[in-house]
């Protein structure tokens, strides 16, 4: 593992936007298929793949990490956004997906919930855009992690 | 949940091939410039900028403004400003070890260093020395032989 110099180059944000970059020209959204979680295990367990194609309201998810899957205490792979359980990482890292999907780009974003033990919870997460031909976003490649802070 | 009509966000452009680019979007500012910084020295597009937008309440509207810039130009003209920089103080530098006077601005060849004619200025300053004596001498002398006072 090379040694990052700042800790901003440590988040998983942007080591996966990073890594996300390296798969695309600059011109064209890189497809789901050039990536390899082999590369990136550490980050792959906070990972989603979700399947929009036909399902640009409510997308679908072919992989959750197992970071993830914990976090929202049920098995999702297979199930809809709209059926992951309310104030969870997954449920509020992912709800910007539609943001997504309009400009095209990568977004990250931050906030807070309460979870279901009440505890304070501060997230991030990123969500890109993949596409097979390139162009036409077909999956979205999602990726979050949070620490829970005392309530005050 | 909107991140794009949240009080604030910031999306990374990207110049190339004449056009301005949305590359990314981000809510926090620190990591939209970190990203920046880190996109424009991968050298790959000619200009990068962030441009911050956020919901003027006072006006209803949104407001955007640039708060980070960089372009290739630019990074080139710095390195070359650099350099002309360090060649310049090079020059005086060496000017000056060689007791050569400033270089005048109007671009003109600076004079070239007086070569060496032989003579010093201690030679010359006898030699006018004698010339004025001998001629003092000659004076008084013809003073004597025709009786004339002057």
């Amino acid at each position: 593992m090379t040694e990052e110099t700042s800790p901003l180059e440590r988040r998983l944000v942007i080591r996966l936007l990073k890594y996300w970059r390296s798969l695309s020209d600059g011109e064209r959204i890189p497809a789901q298929s050039t990536i390899d979680p082999q590369a990136i295990p550490d980050m792959w367990l906070n990972c989603a793949v979700l399947d929009v194609a036909g399902k640009e309201t409510d997308p679908e998810f072919t992989y959750v990490g197992t970071a993830l899957s914990q976090a929202a205490g049920i098995e999702l792979a297979g199930r809809r956004l709209s059926q992951t359980p309310a104030n969870t990482l997954v449920s509020n890292g992912f709800s910007y997906f539609g943001q997504v999907l309009a400009k095209k780009v990568p977004i990250t974003f931050g906030g807070e919930f309460v979870s279901s033990r009440g505890l304070k919870v501060l997230y991030r997460s990123i969500i890109l855009p993949l596409a097979d031909d390139g162009e036409n976003i077909n999956r979205l490649l999602g990726a979050a992690n949070c620490r829970e802070v005392a309530q005050s | 949940m909107d991140v794009l009509s949240s009080l604030v966000s910031y999306e990374l452009q990207t110049y190339s091939g004449g056009v301005w680019k949305i590359d990314s979007i981000y809510d926090d500012r620190e990591i939209a410039v970190f990203e920046a910084q880190r996109l424009h020295a991968s050298n790959r597009f000619a200009g990068i900028r962030v441009v911050e937008e956020k919901f003027d309440r006072t006006a209803n509207k949104p407001a955007a403004r640039v708060i980070f810039r960089a372009s290739k130009t630019e990074a080139e003209n710095s390195r070359t400003l650099e350099q002309q920089k360090t060649t310049r103080q090079e020059v005086q530098a060496a000017r000056k070890a060689a007791g050569v006077g400033e270089r005048k601005s109007s671009g003109q060849r600076p004079a070239e260093p007086p070569k060496n004619s032989g003579l010093g200025v201690v030679p010359l300053i006898l030699i006018l020395g004698a010339v004025i004596l001998g001629g003092l001498f000659l004076l008084v002398a013809m003073q004597s032989m025709l009786g004339v006072r002057l």
